[in-house]
């Protein structure tokens, strides 16, 4: 399914939408260049399991962000890996396995290393404000998530 | 009395003796820039690996370095947040082990703080206290307003990108290399910093927060403009000319020191304190320098910029800051932790 945001606020909205439908153990992959919006959608996912979103901010220098929300959040960014290996010089291995969401950043990056199950977000930049959004999934356990989105997506953003 | 550093929060390696908090014996840095140069970053893998491999000769060469044995130490002060957390565990386990063997007492530092004590190291007095303290660098921007050499407010920071990583996403897009800092500030000196004029972001009125996401975005729409028209061209061959990416370097460092001078005014106004320390690796850009240098000169406020050797990571400021926390007897147990 594809949303359309016409603001950073709008795309940050998606993402507590996003936000308020995920569950212990689920991984989120973000795709999108520079300046798509991934970011602010971590910061409504966030938002949405209670986590000021001020406290979320790019992981690039720091690789990876712990956010203590209803569930915990491991906020990935492997806009600086090279070798998909390095994610588990992270934890990844074990952080994907947990109680908490995992959102990963930069995840063309670092394809081989998510797990076979997750919910996949494109992020494609139209116009200076404007960004599609695809939202798709793979494994049975996310079709929830699509769903609940659908449903939702009347009185959502255009898409 | 004698405290070794050690400093591993990020891509340097660095041992250093400090005597008495100011007086520097040794301070050794082994930068993993060029391991880290063709990744364009840091990474996280190479980084641990490197510092376990330099952490031990540099400790060496630091002793060496300041005629000094492990025997003449007083006290053993590590970096332990914030930063990477495999390298900074390095750092932590090298210091427990050696305050445990020794039977020193170990003292536990903020990175953020360390760069703030800068200054003084620099100077060797100052700064006066309460000052106003900026810490610019890969990882953070960060206002804080400092009671003492110990003791920080944090006033603002940034909500998405630090300054020094939009430096390095935007030297990395135009192809300057890495790290972005000094490619940056170099190519700049050829262009104009009025030829685009790119968004500056203040957030709400009032706010010591940061916000470079925008800026970055904005260079990258810029960009790919300018590349679009040319493409659009035949014959004219794609790359930006280098007076092209010397206007675009130049305006995208002005929007980012105009917002860090601004935000650093407008604390002033908060708190009229006299003076203003900057730390941290964007602190050696020379614009910045420059133009905060001028806007503090022009209200009497005393600028402390400690020269671009202590404005990097390293762990003379480890140390040095270390003496002021073991006067308080701020010590730290040897179940302290790295926090990322």
């Amino acid at each position: 399914m594809e949303f359309v945001t016409n603001s950073p606020e709008e795309t940050m909205t998606l993402g507590q939408e996003i936000g308020r439908l995920l569950g212990p153990g689920e991984v989120v992959a973000l795709f999108g260049s520079l300046g798509s919006g991934k970011t602010t959608l971590v910061k409504g996912i966030a938002l949405a399991q209670g986590v000021d979103p001020k406290v979320v901010r790019s992981a690039s220098f720091v690789l990876m962000q712990e956010y203590q929300g209803k569930l915990p959040i491991y906020h990935f960014d492997a806009y600086r890996l090279e070798d998909p290996r390095d994610m588990f010089g992270l934890g990844c291995d074990e952080i994907f396995w947990g109680e908490g969401i995992s959102i990963v950043e930069w995840a063309d990056k670092v394809e081989k290393t998510l797990p076979e199950e997750y919910i996949k977000i494109s992020l494609f930049i139209e116009a200076p404000n404007k960004r599609r959004i695809e939202i798709s999934y793979q494994g049975e356990r996310y079709k929830r998530i699509v769903q609940g989105l659908m449903a939702r997506g009347q009185g959502l953003v255009a898409g | 009395m004698l405290i070794l550093g050690i400093e591993t929060s990020c891509d340097e390696t660095s041992v250093a003796v400090v005597e008495d908090g100011l007086c520097i014996r040794s301070n050794l840095v082994s930068t993993q820039e060029k391991l880290h140069l063709k990744f364009g970053g840091v990474v996280p893998e190479i980084a641990c690996r490197a510092h376990l491999e330099s952490l031990l000769p540099i400790l060496d060469e630091a002793l060496k370095g300041a005629g000094v044995t492990l025997k003449d130490l007083d006290a053993i002060a590590v970096t332990n947040t914030p930063g990477l957390i495999g390298a900074l565990l390095i750092g932590v386990t090298a210091a427990k082990a050696l305050a445990w063997a020794l039977r020193l007492p170990l003292i536990a530092i903020n990175h953020l703080h360390a760069h703030i004590f800068a200054s003084k190291l620099e100077y060797g007095h100052a700064p006066e206290f309460p000052c106003l303290s900026l810490v610019v660098s890969g990882g953070h921007t960060s206002l804080f307003l400092s009671n003492k050499e110990t003791q920080h407010q944090l006033l603002g920071a940034t909500l998405d990108d630090a300054a020094g990583e939009a430096f390095d996403k935007v030297a990395k897009l135009l192809g300057l290399g890495y790290p972005g800092g000094p490619a940056i500030d170099n190519i700049a000196r050829e262009g104009s910093p009025a030829a685009i004029l790119f968004p500056r972001s203040y957030l709400e009125p009032g706010s010591l927060d940061f916000s470079f996401s925008g800026l970055k975005t904005a260079v990258l729409y810029h960009y790919q403009e300018l590349v679009g028209a040319r493409r659009a061209v035949p014959l004219t061959p794609v790359p930006l000319t280098r007076k092209e990416l010397a206007d675009l370097a130049a305006s995208f460092q002005e929007a980012v020191v105009d917002v860090l001078v601004e935000k650093t005014l407008l604390a002033l106004r908060k708190h009229p304190v006299k003076g203003v320390a900057l730390g941290g690796g964007v602190a050696s850009n020379s614009r910045l320098r420059q133009k905060l240098a001028r806007a503090l000169e022009e209200r009497h406020i005393q600028p402390y910029f400690p020269s671009p050797k202590l404005c990097t990571d390293n762990a003379a400021i480890v140390a040095g800051l270390a003496y002021y926390k073991y006067l308080e007897r701020d010590m730290a147990s040897l179940e302290v932790e790295a926090v990322a």
